[in-house]
């Protein structure tokens, strides 16, 4: 079976500092994919290089079957993102700054900004400055533009950041909804490990710049009381061998 | 090319939303203008200092020397190394558009500010010079090539500051260093008469050779060889630098 994502023998280094090292992951298509790790781990670092924004030392990265080192424009056609914080241009409106993300999509509806605002809870604040939003309503504006154009994948780095309850529900919804109805790939990274739980099929655990432990929730439950037993454990693991080595 | 043509509408759309682009645009129309009106009416008081015919070409050479050179400076600072520092550079690579197509829209977006402000200014010049110049003969041939000619230099010379700027991660930073070099280049034909022919900056008035008629062709087409090859070589570099970056 194809991945939507594949990455092969990634590897980033900062100078001295640790980047990721080695990293093999499959994306299939429906698959929800939970990013977990500590601080520090490289989760920011593996999207960024997923999405073309760090070019790596080694390894590559292919999305829908293209490189994207070579093949950025095909493979990123069908991808949503949003990657470390929620960065705007302030001086746009939410409504300008989405016709700027709609036009790279031809096809999309008359309508969809007024759609995807609805969705994510911000249509009254359409004709707002970005400069006037609050760090929830950047965020909200932000997931708004990474489903767009429908995307078949959205990558997603720390999503609920600054979400109000009730955006956390929404958002919840949302990769719920792209899910079951459109089969949307996702992959999330996020410190929110309850919401990653209930929302995510496959998880795996990013530790020292390693993708450590990869697998499926339901199986991981079954052996777990929660994936945050889980994740404490294996982190306790992990470190363990480490000082052990 | 779908996604270079929206990137440049979408870079262009950006310049237009930005005030301080308005406030340029306004400020490059009413310049001559107020010029105009108040030779218009120093003329019986003053005698010889009048709006001529030439009034276009004579605010072209101020324009092409010290105004639009500020204006790049500001669109390159805020094109390239204020989105790196804003860190919104990564709103326009997440999209399916390639680092060259995204560098490339940019580019031409300033290159398209450079010749709005150069037709802005010839309209309005030409119509000052119509309904406020004294009687002669208007030569709008000659208005044409002064102006095509001064985009080409204003060209070059935003490919030079468009390469600089990729060396900075902050607006300011930018913009002061470019005012430094744009200064230092051109009082360096002062100490070295060598520099002027390999600087770009130096031919921010070379408009002025397309209207001499003595200036033989060859000496023309030389000039405009060395612009076209400062674009080429100052935008390849700049793309080298900028394709390397991080977001």
């Amino acid at each position: 079976m194809n991945g939507i994502v594949s990455v092969h023998s990634l590897t980033k280094s900062y100078g001295k500092q640790k980047g990721i090292s080695d990293i093999e992951l499959e994306l299939y298509p429906g698959d929800i994919y939970g990013l977990l790790g500590p601080n520090g781990a490289g989760k920011t670092t593996l999207l960024k290089l997923i999405t073309g924004l760090v070019r790596p030392d080694q390894g590559s990265v292919r999305l829908f079957g293209h490189d994207i080192s070579d093949q950025f424009e095909q493979a990123m056609r069908k991808v949503g993102c949003m990657i470390e914080s929620a960065d705007f241009h302030d001086f746009l409106t939410a409504d300008q700054y989405l016709r700027m993300v709609a036009r790279f999509y031809p096809d999309l509806k008359e309508n969809r900004i007024g759609e995807v605002l609805e969705i994510v809870g911000l249509q009254h604040a359409r004709s707002q400055k970005i400069r006037q939003f609050s760090t929830g309503m950047k965020q909200k504006l932000a997931l708004a533009a990474a489903i767009m154009a429908g995307p078949e994948l959205v990558i997603l780095d720390e999503p609920t950041n600054g979400l109000d309850i009730e955006g956390t529900v929404m958002f919840r919804q949302l990769v719920m909804q792209c899910s079951a109805e459109l089969g949307t790939t996702f992959l999330i990274s996020s410190h929110m490990i309850h919401e990653l739980e209930q929302l995510c099929n496959r998880v795996g655990i990013l530790f020292g710049g390693k993708l450590r432990t990869e697998g499926s929730v339901s199986e991981l439950l079954e052996h777990n009381q929660s994936l945050e037993q889980f994740y404490i454990q294996q982190l306790a693991g992990m470190k363990e061998a480490i000082r052990n080595a | 090319m779908h996604s270079l043509k929206t990137g440049l509408v979408n870079e262009l759309y950006m310049l237009l939303y930005r005030k301080k682009t308005i406030v340029m645009l306004i400020v490059s129309a009413i310049l001559p203008v107020g010029l105009a009106l108040s030779l218009h009416k120093l003329q019986p008081l003053m005698g010889l200092v009048a709006v001529s015919r030439t009034f276009p070409i004579d605010m072209l050479g101020f324009y092409t020397a010290l105004w639009i050179p500020l204006f790049i400076f500001l669109m390159a600072a805020d094109l390239f190394p204020n989105e790196v520092s804003s860190r919104t550079l990564k709103l326009s690579l997440l999209r399916p558009i390639t680092r060259f197509r995204v560098f490339a829209s940019k580019t031409l977006a300033v290159l398209i500010a450079n010749a709005a402000i150069l037709l802005l200014l010839g309209l309005v010049t030409v119509l000052c010079s119509l309904f406020l110049g004294s009687s002669g003969t208007f030569h709008s041939s000659e208005v044409i090539k002064a102006y095509s000619a001064a985009w080409l230099s204003m060209a070059a010379v935003s490919a030079l500051f468009i390469f600089l700027a990729q060396w900075f991660n902050s607006a300011s930073g930018s913009f002061a260093f470019s005012i430094v070099v744009y200064v230092v280049a051109k009082a360096a034909p002062f100490f070295s008469s060598k520099v002027a022919s390999f600087s770009p900056i130096s031919y921010t008035d070379w408009h002025l050779m397309w209207l001499n008629s003595s200036v033989m062709p060859s000496k023309l087409f030389t000039a405009a060889i060395f612009l076209i090859s400062s674009c080429i070589l100052f935008l390849s570099l700049g793309y080298f630098i900028f394709n390397r970056k991080e977001a």
